[in-house]
């Protein structure tokens, strides 16, 4: 049922055993045995104390009664509030205890999913909305916590109550308290019916949140495009569906537990009603004496309370679950790509990488590579060019394992690549990727992506290689300036020159650019390339460009078009060959300025 | 405070209808919590006369039964109200998020480089509609301490009633419980004020960390991205402890005040009853009341603390719309453009808000009459972007003017400027929706206009290509087509609009040869008399313009034709000098 498949929660998948789910749970709860140790413990005090309480107060009404004298009466009264005492003592510590365990088990639990999304597929990634993948790690993972930490544990407590108290009454009076005995089964049957539908519908209700914040997230980021368009009432109405959506099935939820639980309250009266009735005829019969009826109702309320407790804490339960499953979805969810048990931990690159016969779909229809076939020599530049949407992207998409080929293979020295683990690879590249991304945080941050372990000095030394210099120094803070989200108080031009000074930090083996200067000034660029040259050296480079001058000193430049490679060699064999890069290049250099492009080396 | 009341009074004010029916609950609910126990003593005292053998006591009993179900069902009834208050905490929740993503969506260009989106977010969804936040506390707190106050008086009226003396010995804790919550209330807004910043700061992570997930996997930093999650998450565990704590002690503290409460009426009231001044049934009876108590007392001060923490996320919603309050994108005159003829710059100037101390842009001028083409060239970093934008309208310069139709824009309707406006950003974005709503976006575009703008933008055979066509789903800010597809898409997106003004900013960087030439072709042929202003880095894309204007960190470094400016313009000659085209 779990396809590793994109957007994977457009309907909800089918509901799993309660059962399940709860076995699912109970690993994260291992490391706080313990705890729950304590907590089991705290609950039997808790138990017999409200327990205790009422048979206090049954005494002290009969001593009073019998006219035991002040001294027994306030004895009793005194155990009676003791006896609560204790329970709210107790009761606070577990309660203390049972939440800061709860708040570890979610934070351990958000860190999984976050560990998680992080090792699904970049095309995961890219069919889901940012805000839904966020509702899924924090929101959801803060309902799951409701279970750890009180409820759980109030249900065990609310359940030995009703049991004990239950056993009680029908110890001191079974006629009395068989009227309870008819009643609970029927109200046991629709608590279960109404637990069943109301799981499914909190279910719908995580999700129809997700849609709202994924809206959000996306439209917050896109405001300068709604206001361009003037479409504020679009982004509007778009917000009033997503929030008319979650309200209908919040109310849903609502009509449902109020109306059950209303239900259910009406019965605890004709509980108490036929008690009384019952215990009258016993008075009458001699049978039992005032005192006992009086704690029978005092124990009915008893046995009511902790089932509508119990009930408005499953209720609790049912939310908690209903997350508790889409956390695990989300889990279940297999990474499309995959390191291969006992994968290489180590990759080197010594030789040659190679596509063979590579094809690639990403919707398993349509062939965006073909039977692509190319080898990448240690120490080449290698360039791939080509009309827009021809598979460039994909080519190194595939070359960096962001994703694999469904066709065909991709070698290293030989070897496929799936037999590498992922890390091992990517250590050996440095990426700069045609959609630009920077962290918000600082510059050397961004640079190093994190990693302490990288020197200032030689992030700086990349920085100045691509002449990111000449900019940073003009921040206020220079390499600690804060960048905002994406990067966004820089120009374009400026974040992609940052991009590639992050690549070239990573003094990688090989280093994979895909339009890596797209955005850059000629003159700029030639600077780059000229300190390039240098940092090549004994390096191997994958070059995507569409400006072709870029590519004109790579050793081999491979014409891309419609997911097949229609053309190879260096600059001059293709421009003599007269085919599809002989056209590019002429159409390109036609309104250049010196007006005779091939007038230079 | 009274800031607060008068912002929730807002919202309340256009729902008074549902006033009757929460006030007509509280009554039932008063009503109900009144007569229970009086019920109650009704029927003890009534079973209290029975004996054995005296058959003719139980009518009365029997009359003590069909009034406990009568209240009974009104006890039921009263299970309604928390329903309807839900209901009315969703409509609260509905309009308020409408209200502050309304007034994001008019926020100038500053706010978007202060507030990042997985805190904005944070305020528009959890710190609304979160558990005692803002939408639940002003239905739910405001009612549930209405409903409790009135139980609690009239309780407290019956109590006295009763037995005066009993009634007055229950209540003595009450008074402490209220200095209790006053003494504590300021320590519960600080610690809350830290758990919704933890909470943003969370989400901001994550949103940051899923956009850049190639980066993360490239540079092998997802054990890096995990500990930061790691470090804010376990900061968050004493933060939300904190709050936790204070919150199970205010509870524990009340339960065991009311449980006194409940002993001392035993322990006064058995003795009343042993000298026979008190019935067993009033005993009971105001046992019931206590117990009845306990929650009320516990929803008053809740509402003081959810109040708290109601105003804490309205400061944060405040914080949002206050930022820059009374400048709106939109902001203009009354004049409606129905037409540009032609559009220049005077002299503007601009800095940015958080940028360097002498600005992005000094002294720029340039005039783009109708038909025209203007290119606008220079290094990374010299401020072709920002006259972009300021010509789209999105920034406003510092000095210097904008002049539409020879008339400075703020004069004029800048959504009907906008209209015929068609604006290609340097980052093109799109939305996870069709092909199709990406394109007409909203407007009321028909498909052929659509299609001829798909087409002049060069996407055409590609959209028909899709398996669906026009209603192909694209992901992510349009992550499902090739970074040269997205950008013509947002060309086309500008064209659909049948724009008199384009600009074009730098859009060649993701196009290759073929689709550049042809796209120059195509809006050459499409309209005479459109103007428009590209922004390039090509001198071959300039050299099409009828007009180059040369930028020079911020400053024009000179103007005019190809010819003209690589006789007089050093940075225009550099440029166009160097080996890359
Ligand atoms: N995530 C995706 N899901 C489905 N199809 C995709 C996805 N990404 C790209 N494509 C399709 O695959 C084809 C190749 O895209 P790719 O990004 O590799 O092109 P490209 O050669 O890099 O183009 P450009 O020069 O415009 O960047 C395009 O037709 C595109 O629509
Ligand atoms: N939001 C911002 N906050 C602060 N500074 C900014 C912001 N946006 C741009 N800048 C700065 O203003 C200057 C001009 O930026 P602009 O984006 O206009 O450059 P550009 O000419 O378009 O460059 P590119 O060729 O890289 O696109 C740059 O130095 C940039 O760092
Ligand atoms: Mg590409
Ligand atoms: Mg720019």
């Amino acid at each position: 049922m779990n396809e590793p498949d994109d957007h994977f929660e457009e309907k909800d998948p089918p509901r799993p055993a309660v059962r399940r789910t709860f076995r699912r749970l109970l690993p994260w709860l291992r490391p706080h045995r313990r705890t729950l140790l304590v907590a089991l413990f705290t609950v039997l005090v808790i138990t017999a104390c409200q327990l205790a309480g009422p048979f206090f107060f049954g005494r002290t009404v009969n001593a009073i009664e019998k006219d035991l004298g002040m001294e027994t009466v306030v004895l009793l009264a005194g155990a009676f509030f003791a006896s609560f005492l204790v329970a709210a003592g107790v009761g606070y510590a577990q309660g203390l205890m049972l939440t800061r365990m709860g708040i570890r088990v979610v934070t351990a639990i958000k860190e999984r999913v976050f560990g998680h999304l992080l090792s699904l597929s970049v095309k995961f990634h890219e069919s889901n909305p940012v805000g839904k993948l966020i509702a899924r790690t924090e929101g959801d993972a803060e309902t799951v916590k409701e279970l750890f930490s009180r409820v759980a544990i109030s249900i065990l407590q609310s359940a030995l109550a009703f049991v004990a108290t239950l056993t009680t009454m029908l110890v001191v009076s079974f006629r009395t308290s068989f009227v309870l005995l008819l009643v609970l089964p029927v109200m046991a049957l629709g608590a279960a019916w109404f637990f069943r539908v109301i799981r499914g519908v909190y279910r719908e209700l995580r999700r129809r949140f997700a849609e709202l914040s994924g809206m959000i997230t996306e439209y917050v980021q896109g405001v300068p495009v709604v206001q361009q368009f003037d479409q504020k009432e679009r982004a509007l109405r778009l917000l009033d569906e997503r929030n008319r959506a979650k309200f209908r099935t919040e109310m849903r939820s609502w009509y449902l537990d109020y109306g059950f639980w209303g239900a259910f309250l009406f019965v605890e009266v004709l509980a108490g009603v036929a008690i009384l009735w019952f215990g009258a005829k016993g008075i009458l019969a001699a049978a039992i004496d005032v005192g006992t009826l009086l704690m029978f109702l005092e124990y009915t309320r008893r046995v009511f309370e902790p089932i509508i407790h119990f009930g408005e804490q499953l209720t609790q339960v049912q939310r908690g679950l209903a997350s508790a499953d889409r956390v695990f979805d989300l889990l279940d969810t297999p990474p499309e790509v995959a390191d291969a048990p006992g994968a290489a931990e180590e990759a080197s690159f010594t030789r040659e990488i190679r596509f063979e016969d590579v094809s690639f779909s990403y919707d398993g229809v349509d062939k965006v590579l073909d039977g692509v076939s190319f080898t990448v020599r240690r120490g080449e530049r290698v360039a791939l060019v080509g009309p827009s949407g021809g598979g460039k992207t994909t080519l190194v998409s595939l070359l960096c394992r962001f994703l694999d080929p469904t066709g065909g293979r991709v070698l290293l020295d030989g070897r496929d690549l799936r037999e590498f683990t992922q890390r091992a690879w990517r250590e050996r590249i440095g990426l700069v990727l045609q959609e630009i991304y920077l962290f918000p945080g600082t510059v050397l941050d961004n640079l190093r992506v994190l990693d302490e372990d990288v020197a200032p000095e030689r992030v700086e030394a990349a920085a100045r290689a691509v002449t990111a210099d000449s900019f940073i120094e003009a921040l206020p803070e220079r390499y600690g300036a804060d960048l905002a989200e994406r990067g966004t108080n820089l120009s374009l031009g400026e974040r992609q020159i940052l991009s590639f000074a992050r690549a070239l930090a990573a003094e990688p083996d090989l280093l994979v650019l895909d339009e890596a200067t797209s955005s850059v000034d000629p003159g700029t660029e030639e600077r780059i390339q000229v300190s390039l040259e240098r940092l090549l050296t004994g390096r191997t480079a994958v070059i995507v460009a569409h400006r072709l001058s870029t590519i004109r000193g790579a050793d081999r430049i491979l014409v891309v078009r419609k997911g097949r490679i229609e053309e190879e060699g260096d600059h001059d064999t293709l421009l003599a060959r007269g085919g599809l890069y002989r056209e590019l290049w002429d159409l390109q250099s036609a309104g250049n300025g010196n007006g005779r492009p091939e007038a230079r080396p | 405070m009274s800031l607060y009341f008068r912002w929730i009074w807002g919202y309340w004010r256009k729902r008074l209808g549902v006033l009757p029916i929460l006030l007509f609950f509280t009554v039932v609910s008063t009503a109900v919590a009144v007569a229970w126990p009086l019920v109650w003593k009704f029927a003890l005292d009534a079973a209290r006369t029975l004996a054995p053998g005296r058959a003719e006591a139980m009518g009365r009993v029997a009359d003590a039964v069909l009034i406990l179900l009568l209240v009974g069902v009104g006890r039921s009834v009263r299970n309604f109200y928390p329903m309807m208050r839900a209901r009315v905490n969703g409509l609260f929740e509905m309009a308020v998020r409408r209200d502050y993503f309304e007034k994001i969506l008019h926020k100038r260009h500053g706010f978007f480089t202060k507030f990042r989106t997985g805190d904005v977010v944070t305020r528009l969804t959890d710190d609304i509609s979160g558990f005692s936040k803002i939408a639940w506390f002003m239905c739910s707190g405001v009612f549930r301490a209405f409903e409790s106050f009135s139980g609690l008086v009239f309780s407290v009226v019956a109590m006295l009633i009763l037995d005066w003396r009993l009634g007055l010995i229950t209540i003595t804790p009450l008074p402490l419980m209220m200095f209790i919550w006053y003494r504590v209330r300021v320590l519960v807004e600080a610690r809350f004020k830290k758990n919704q910043a933890a909470i943003s700061k969370t989400n901001d992570l994550l949103e940051s960390t899923f956009s850049g997930i190639r980066i993360v996997k490239a540079y092998n930093a997802e054990d890096r991205f995990r500990k930061k999650l790691g470090a804010i998450l376990s900061g968050r565990v004493d933060v939300e402890m904190d709050v936790v704590k204070l919150w199970a002690l205010l509870d524990t503290f009340y339960a065991t005040l009311s449980n006194l409460g409940r002993v001392l009426a035993i322990v006064f009231g058995g003795l009343w009853v042993l000298d026979g001044s008190l019935t067993i049934g009033t005993l009971y009876a105001i046992f019931l009341y206590v117990d009845q108590l306990v929650r009320p007392m516990m929803d008053i001060p809740q509402f003081f603390i959810s109040g708290k923490q109601t105003t804490v996320c309205i400061d944060r919603l405040l914080e949002l719309a206050d930022f820059e309050a009374g400048k709106r994108d939109d902001d203009g005159g009354p004049e409606i453009v129905t037409r540009i003829e032609d559009v220049a710059l005077r002299d503007v100037s601009f800095r940015y808000d958080n940028g360097r101390a002498e600005g992005a842009l000094a002294g720029v001028s340039l005039t783009v009459p109708r038909g025209r083409r203007v290119a606008v060239v220079g290094a990374v970093g010299c401020g072709k972007s920002t006259v972009a934008r300021i010509l789209s309208g999105e920034l406003r310069p510092a000095a210097g003017d904008v002049l539409v139709n020879g008339r400075p824009l703020p004069e004029q309707d800048l959504p009907s400027y906008r209209r015929r406006v068609g604006y290609v950003p340097q980052e093109a974005l799109l939305f996870s929706d069709t092909v199709r709503e990406n394109v007409a976006f909203g407007r009321p575009i028909d498909e052929p206009a659509l299609r001829e703008a798909l087409r002049i933008a060069r996407m055409d055979a590609e959209v028909a290509a899709f398996p669906k066509g026009l209603d192909e789903l694209l992901g992510r800010r349009g992550v499902r087509v090739s970074g040269g597809q997205r950008q013509r898409l947002a060309i086309a997106r500008a064209l659909a609009g049948n724009p008199d003004l384009l600009i074009l900013d730098d859009v060649t960087a993701a196009l290759d040869a073929e689709n550049e030439e042809a796209l120059w072709d195509a809006l050459a042929g499409a309209r005479e008399d459109l103007a428009a202003v590209v922004v390039t880095h090509r001198v071959a894309t300039a050299m099409r313009a009828d007009h180059i204007v040369v930028l020079d960190r911020g400053r024009m470094a000179g103007e005019g034709t190809h010819e003209h400016l690589l006789a007089t313009c050093p940075p225009y000659r550099r440029l166009a000098r160097s080996p890359i085209p």
